[in-house]
């Protein structure tokens, strides 16, 4: 890197030689073009490189150089870059002729100096550094002032004024003779200081701005979530899942109410389990005694076994016509007795999903079964009007049960077999003594179905 | 129905009633409705209990498992689902005592734990699987108070009879009574080695015991009205007790010497815990706060207000970061100690104590209702119990409503 670049006319040549040759002896690195045709694109290049390596930019005031085309190209090119201008007075000009940015640059004088003095000043020039020394006073004077403000912060540095400054106090390093002082230093490290601090709170305000944004949203969804608690518990259970999440997500602490709403959405929640599985709605369930296993009776014209602890789903028992109205099970949960839509009864062997007996009679459809606890009677009430028992291990008919006026939607039979009841469209519960058929009282009152209460 | 008289008509449903179940002993139905809900009856009074909503259609049918703690219920929008019957729970619920839970006390490990009640037992739980594994029969009164040696092996109890028991854990065995308070033992703690006990006496006086033996080895004197609460230092240096004379009083258990009085409460004090370090005391009041103390120093650093009616019970973390307490308001609040802060309230209906795991992972709770609540107290756990109990994920439209997106984010 050159410490400085000579632009010049050819004309001048000679006189350029001279001062390169100065120079040169004192070592100070100097870059000169010395083609005479520099015109070549690759060349111009080259010539730029060099101006924006240089330290100082030294151009040869004469006739000629002012007038050159490529001495202007190189001036523009040295001021955009803002290099160190210095000129020497070689011929007399008009200073009107001179380029704006050098004739605010006072020229050294050749005509007026000679070559020994001109040279000295040119040294003395290459030495002095102009902005570091403007910048020095420029520091002095705020740092006085802030000294003598009790170094109130409001007169401290910021902004492009402070990066200049450490600038500043980075460059000190790399020139001789130039120390800050210790003022200028501190008064320069408190500016850095007090911005960062300055940047940082500006930070934290955000951080908080953002902190704040999150409760709220936190807030929001608990109380969307104690809202739902009534309606929907698990919708609220998913909003105080969500309103935790908000803020412990983002490593903030777990707003409190986020964690009081979860307590309450889980205490509310009565929900276990949503088991899937039907194509149609589920008109039935029937429970094993022990709890572990469901059958389903559904309008997609199968019955499912399911896996109470898990919704798992073991069998699917498919053979009716129509859909499956209901299901009854024995207390093992081996057999099921199922009615359908297609008027049929069916009776399964659940593990090998395989129907033992279908047994038909209904001429219409039928809409509730019940099985009595030793697995031998099957009773069925059906929208024929009747009831028909059936006798489960011969798969016969045993009677039929006739009495209502209309549809009978249910049925369920008492612990021991003897007793059956039976709700009808017709508004009547009918209790019947299942071994000989006969009709042993009439309940009124709207009634859709019943079940069994074994009383002693 | 030999008579044929209607008993009772269970009404409350709004749309038809399409099945029912009774449970196996004939004390609970429960109805699917057209209304796409289910309720709960207790057939013998007539009352609905509760009514479950989850359904998004008619509900066709349902069945109740023989135990009836558990519903399943068919509906026509294609699904099944499984209710629990019996309450509220949390993480899990121990049933079994017949009366009030007076006390609860939990192993060092969290896994055990014996409470006293009014139905004059003790019994001793499997935590975590919510399993009763023992009961404890000899006392003639109320048991008011247990307290667990750090092993888990022994057991004493208070009781309003005037004596204390130590109890094998494991077998049950009742291995000795202690006798000298010539009136109901309201308290008891044990010293971690499990050699000494002191026990908090409506007769005015706390009394030292060699477990070993059974004998009185000593009494601490000085409290004006009933001593209510006791607890012990896990340097087994300090004894410290809660009267109803509304003060604190700070003992040095080798010596029995009085080393200091806290006053500060407005109320009579019902129960007190200590931090590890004994650094800490928290104090629950019948002034509806609790208040925490500097133990060496004895001066009150701060009242934790938030209660609306008497404080009964206090439990500490070890670390004396975290304190739950047992409210009349039917409360239990979780504080941060060192602000005082309250960090969350559950709903307790009827509680009267409480008592936290080391880890402060669950805490227990008991009361009036004679069940004991266990309730899930890290967020992790509250939160994977929470996932554990949803059977679906928000709807488009919830997401849109409630979370302002459009579009469904994963159940956290």
């Amino acid at each position: 890197m050159a410490e400085v670049f000579i632009s010049y006319a050819r004309k001048d040549k000679g006189f350029v030689r001279d001062i390169h040759a100065a120079l040169q002896r004192l070592k100070r690195d100097t870059w000169v073009d010395w083609r005479d045709i520099p015109d070549s694109t690759m060349w111009r290049a080259e010539i730029f490189a060099a101006i924006g390596t240089a330290d100082n930019f030294l151009f040869v005031i004469s006739p000629d150089s002012v007038k050159s085309w490529m001495c202007g190209q190189e001036i523009s090119y040295a001021v955009t870059n803002n290099k160190r201008l210095l000129t020497i007075l070689y011929h007399s000009v008009e200073t009107k002729e001179l380029d704006p940015a050098l004739a605010e640059v006072q020229w050294i004088d050749y005509p007026d100096l000679g070559f020994e003095q001109t040279f000295e000043r040119l040294i003395k020039a290459l030495d002095t550094n102009f902005d570091w020394e403007h910048k020095h006073t420029q520091l002095v004077v705020r740092a006085a002032e802030w000294e003598s403000k009790n170094r109130d912060q409001g007169f401290l540095l910021h902004g492009m004024e402070l990066k200049e400054a450490v600038r500043w106090l980075a460059q000190a390093a790399t020139i001789k003779d130039r120390d800050p002082t210790e003022l200028q230093k501190q008064y320069i490290r408190a500016s850095e200081e007090w911005e960062a601090g300055e940047i940082q709170r500006l930070k934290d305000l955000n951080t908080e701005k953002e902190r704040l944004a999150r409760t709220a949203t936190a807030r929001e969804r608990v109380a969307f979530s104690t809202l739902s608690l009534e309606e929907d518990p698990e919708c609220g259970i998913l909003l105080a899942m969500h309103a935790v999440e908000t803020t412990r997500s983002a490593a903030d602490k777990v707003l409190p109410e986020a964690e009081d709403a979860l307590h309450r959405a889980i205490l509310r929640s009565p929900i276990r389990l949503t088991i899937k599985g039907h194509a149609g709605p589920v008109y039935g369930v029937a429970l094993s005694e022990d709890g572990r296993m469901a059958i389903s009776a559904s309008a997609d014209r199968t019955l499912k076994v399911w896996e109470v602890a898990s919704g798992r789903m073991l069998h699917t028992l498919a053979d009716h016509t129509d859909a499956v109205t209901s299901v009854a099970i024995s207390g093992d949960g081996r057999l099921a007795v199922s009615g359908s839509w297609d008027g049929t009864v069916k009776v399964w062997d659940v593990a090998h999903q395989r129907v033992l007996r279908t047994l038909e009679g209904h001429t219409d459809w039928v809409n509730g079964v019940a099985l009595s606890e030793n697995e031998r009677i099957a009773i069925s009430a059906s929208s024929d009007k009747t009831l028909k028992v059936w006798d489960v291990p011969m798969g016969r008919e045993l009677r039929t049960l006739k009495g209502h006026a209309w549809d009978v939607d249910g049925v369920a039979m008492s612990g021991d077999g003897r007793l059956a009841v039976s709700a009808s469209r017709d508004g009547t519960l009918k209790v019947w003594e299942v071994e000989t058929g006969q009709e042993v009282r009439t309940l009124g009152g709207p009634h859709r179905s019943c079940k069994w209460r074994s009383v002693e | 129905m030999e008579s044929g008289l209607e008993l009772r008509t269970l009404e409350r449903h709004i749309g038809s009633v399409k099945g029912i179940a009774l449970s196996g002993d004939g004390r609970l139905a429960v109805s699917a409705s057209a209304d796409s809900t289910l309720k709960v009856w207790e057939v013998e009074s007539g009352l609905e209990l509760r009514t479950f909503k989850g359904h998004s259609s008619i509900v066709s049918g349902v069945a109740l498992s023989g135990d009836g703690r558990l519903a399943i219920s068919a509906s026509e929008d294609e699904t099944l689902k499984v209710w629990e019957v019996n309450g509220e729970r949390e993480l899990s619920t121990l049933e079994g005592h017949t009366g009030i839970v007076y006390g609860i006390a939990l192993s060092r490990d969290g896994r055990l734990a014996v409470s006293c009640s009014s139905d004059q037992t003790l019994r001793v739980w499997d935590v975590r699987g919510g399993q009763m594994l023992r009961t404890l029969e000899g006392h003639s009164c109320n048991v008011l108070s247990v307290a667990l040696t750090e092993n888990g092996k022994l057991a004493i109890s208070a009781s309003s009879d005037n004596t204390l028991s130590v109890w094998e854990v494991i077998s049950g065995r009742k291995l000795r009574t202690l006798k000298g308070h010539t009136d109901a033992v309201l308290g008891v703690a044990v010293t971690e080695d499990g050699r000494l006990a002191v026990s908090a006496s409506r007769d005015g006086t706390l009394k030292v015991w060699d477990v070993a033996t059974g004998r009185g080895v000593g009494s601490l004197e000085g409290h004006t009205d009933e001593v209510w609460a006791v607890a012990i230092s896990a340097d087994q240096r300090l004894v410290v007790s809660g009267s109803r004379d509304r003060t604190l009083k700070v003992w040095d258990l080798s010596s029995g010497r009085e080393l200091r009085t806290l006053e500060g409460h407005f109320g009579g004090v019902l129960g007190v815990a200590l931090s590890d370090d004994a650094g800490l005391a928290v104090s629950a009041s019948g002034d509806r706060t609790l208040k925490v103390w500097d133990l060496a120093g004895g001066y009150e650093l701060r009242t934790l207000k938030g209660h609306s009616s008497v404080v009964w019970n206090v439990t500490l973390t070890g670390d004396g970061r975290l304190a739950a307490s047992a409210s009349a308001d039917n409360k239990v609040k979780v504080w941060a100690v060192d602000t005082g802060r309250e960090i969350c309230t559950i709903d307790a209906p009827m509680v009267r104590c409480v008592a936290w795991d080391r880890n402060r992972e669950i805490l227990l709770s008991g009361g009036d209702n004679k069940i004991i609540q266990v309730y899930a107290m890290s967020i992790g756990l509250l939160m994977s119990l929470a996932r554990s109990r949803v059977t679906r994920n928000l709807s488009l439209e919830e997401c849109q409503k409630f979370l302002h997106v459009d579009e469904v984010p994963p159940i956290p």
